[in-house]
């Protein structure tokens, strides 16, 4: 449900259209609970300004792009009205071929609402008269032609605002007292004369008055009366609720004076995107925590693991770190192990004797003494050549037995050599 | 009626603690990015460190494993002379020496049994071994010293056997 407030006149004209029809005409604004409490949170609620303190300035701005077309607006009104433009809410609609600039002093739009407020409406928005007014009488008597002169009368029962212009596009708004021989009088002043087409849309509760004044010349305009045309300006500004958050958006309190509805709004566009980053944020946040803790974790179980090892292999807490730590646990690991235990646990001599009887059987060598220890093999012994001698020192040592004749083998003889043999010292 | 302030209070510090919170969240993920490279690269380090000493710790291991086995060895054990006794009389060495002594390092006592024979032939010998590996303290042949004989396959022996008890 749309709302209307009409507090241009003497008292108040309440319009509300639901879709496109209209659901209520009233000047009662407790006509009902439901209308009273609508009236009184305003969110669904569009009143006017009072004419007389309200200016249309038509702008031309340089051919630039729109972006900045909207920034020097506020700079091109504010040399054409009275006032600094710091001291007005303004508001700027689009039009063919240029700009409509709308403008009220802050003391006379607070004015306003407190008068709004007194009558126990509370509007969200409030926009120009000649604005809602305009827009609904060329939505609903479209002009023939775009340069169709046009006029509409608001004839309240002191003040009659005017708007003329042509086709859709609205020029000069002018304000008088209601009377029979102004109409014709300001129509000529604007026109230069009464021209040639020119429709007039009379609304408002003294239409008649403007009626039988535009009747009673020679040739007179055409003239339009809309249905319920008291309400008409209500009905425009309920419907203007619809140009809300649109380029024809005439609003002139969103910026001066939001209403609370307007800054739940407001308050909504940012709360959301910024609780939505802070959660981003959050999550971000979480996941470097948690990535952090496990490669933490990880390199904790790997030093643990490492220094449980090193702490084992040397026996006693190994406190250096890096290459310094391995070199104190190999310099360590000697006097942590029994040599003599380890050797008891390989119990090699077995095996070696028997692998020293095969090589040299293979060999033809034969032994006179032997001695074998963990240090090696001390041996004596004969061979039929010298280079069955070398063959079977080279096969010990692949046995694990690395041996190194203390000189060469001597001749015995005619039918073999002697040799001795030391273990290979490391 | 008062000016309502175009923007209402919350917006006045929401917008910046988000921006705040955000620019912060993205510099501890940055901060904490540099921190995760550093700690897996220490974890590669301590890794590696640990494989290097891998042929260490199978060495260590095996000893743990001997140490534990002779700790599990009886200290009344019967001596090698002993227990070559309950064997065939050939066995026997003409003279034998046994002493015990303790190990530091490994907190075993080691029993060095001294063994010579004049003559024996060397399937004898390994017979000796082989039940020497077979007594309740096991002895196995730490040296031996051998100088054949005159006849076939006889040879004068010396031979050292260790065992470790606990």
């Amino acid at each position: 449900m749309r709302i209307g407030i009409d507090a241009s006149d003497d008292g108040l004209r309440i319009v509300a259209l639901s879709g496109a029809s209209i659901r209520l005409e009233t000047c009662d604004p407790h006509a009902s609970a439901e209308l009273a409490r609508a009236l009184a949170d305003g969110g669904a609620c569009t009143a006017c300004t009072t004419p007389g303190t309200t200016l249309v300035v038509p702008l031309h701005p340089p051919p630039i792009p729109p972006a900045k077309q909207r920034k020097i607006l506020p700079g091109l009104l504010d040399v054409q009205i009275p006032f600094p433009i710091t001291d007005c809410a303004a508001a700027f609609v689009d039009v063919d071929g240029g700009c409509l600039a709308y403008a009220v002093r802050k003391t006379d739009l607070r004015e306003q609402l407190e008068a709004l407020s007194a009558c126990g409406c509370d509007p969200v928005r409030v926009v120009p008269a000649a604005h809602a007014a305009w827009a609904l009488a060329t939505a609903e008597h479209p002009p023939q032609r775009p340069d169709t002169p046009r006029a509409v009368f608001i004839a309240g029962t002191t003040q009659t605002l005017l708007l003329t212009g042509r086709g859709t596009r609205m020029e000069h708004q002018s304000r008088f007292k209601t009377d029979a021989a102004e109409p014709l009088r300001r129509l000529r002043l604007v026109f230069g004369g009464l021209p040639d087409g020119l429709c007039c849309l009379i609304a408002g509760p003294a239409h008649a008055t403007v009626s039988t004044a535009l009747a009673s010349v020679e040739t007179p305009p055409s003239t339009l009366t809309p249905a319920s045309p008291a309400f008409f300006l209500a009905r425009a500004l309920a419907s203007d609720a619809k140009s809300a958050g649109t380029a024809a958006n005439a609003d002139l309190r969103r910026q001066a004076f939001p209403h609370p509805v307007t800054l739940r709004r407001r308050r909504r566009t940012f709360v959301w995107p910024c609780m939505a980053a802070t959660v981003c944020a959050i999550a971000v946040a979480a996941t470097a925590v948690a990535a952090l803790a496990h490669a933490r974790t990880v390199e904790a179980r790997a030093h643990d693991a490492l220094q449980d090892r090193l702490d084992t292999l040397a026996g006693y807490p190994i406190r250096s770190r890096g290459e310094r730590a391995l070199q104190d646990v190999r310099a360590a690991l000697p006097m942590n192990m029994d040599a003599a235990v380890l050797q008891h646990h390989a119990n090699t001599l077995p095996r070696q004797l028997a692998t020293l009887a095969d090589l040299c059987n293979r060999h033809h060598i034969t032994l006179r003494h032997l001695s074998l220890t963990a240090d090696g093999l001390t041996a004596s012994g004969d061979a039929r050549t010298e280079s069955a001698v070398a063959a079977w020192v080279r096969d010990l040592q692949a046995a694990g037995l690395p041996s190194t004749l203390t000189e060469p083998a001597k001749p015995v003889g005619t039918t073999g050599f002697t040799f001795f043999i030391l273990p290979t010292q490391p | 009626m008062t000016p309502v302030p175009s923007t209402p209070p919350i917006l006045r510090w929401l917008l910046p603690a988000a921006l705040t919170l955000w620019v912060a969240a993205l510099g501890f993920a940055v901060w904490a990015t540099g921190q995760i490279s550093d700690a897996r690269l220490r974890a590669e380090a301590s890794r590696a460190a640990f494989e290097t000493l891998t042929p260490e710790m199978d060495r260590f291991q095996a000893y743990q494993a001997a140490v534990t086995a002779a700790r599990a060895t009886p200290t009344d054990a019967p001596t090698l002379r002993d227990w070559l006794q309950r064997g065939e009389d050939a066995l026997m060495p003409e003279s034998s020496q046994e002493e015990a002594s303790a190990r530091d390092a490994s907190r075993l006592h080691r029993r060095t049994a001294t063994l010579r024979w004049p003559r024996i032939h060397g399937d004898r010998l390994r017979q000796v071994v082989d039940s020497a590996e077979q007594a309740p303290a096991p002895y196995r042949l730490s040296a031996i010293t051998l100088t054949p004989g005159d006849e076939n396959g006889m040879l004068q022996a010396d031979a050292v056997f260790h065992a470790f008890t606990r």
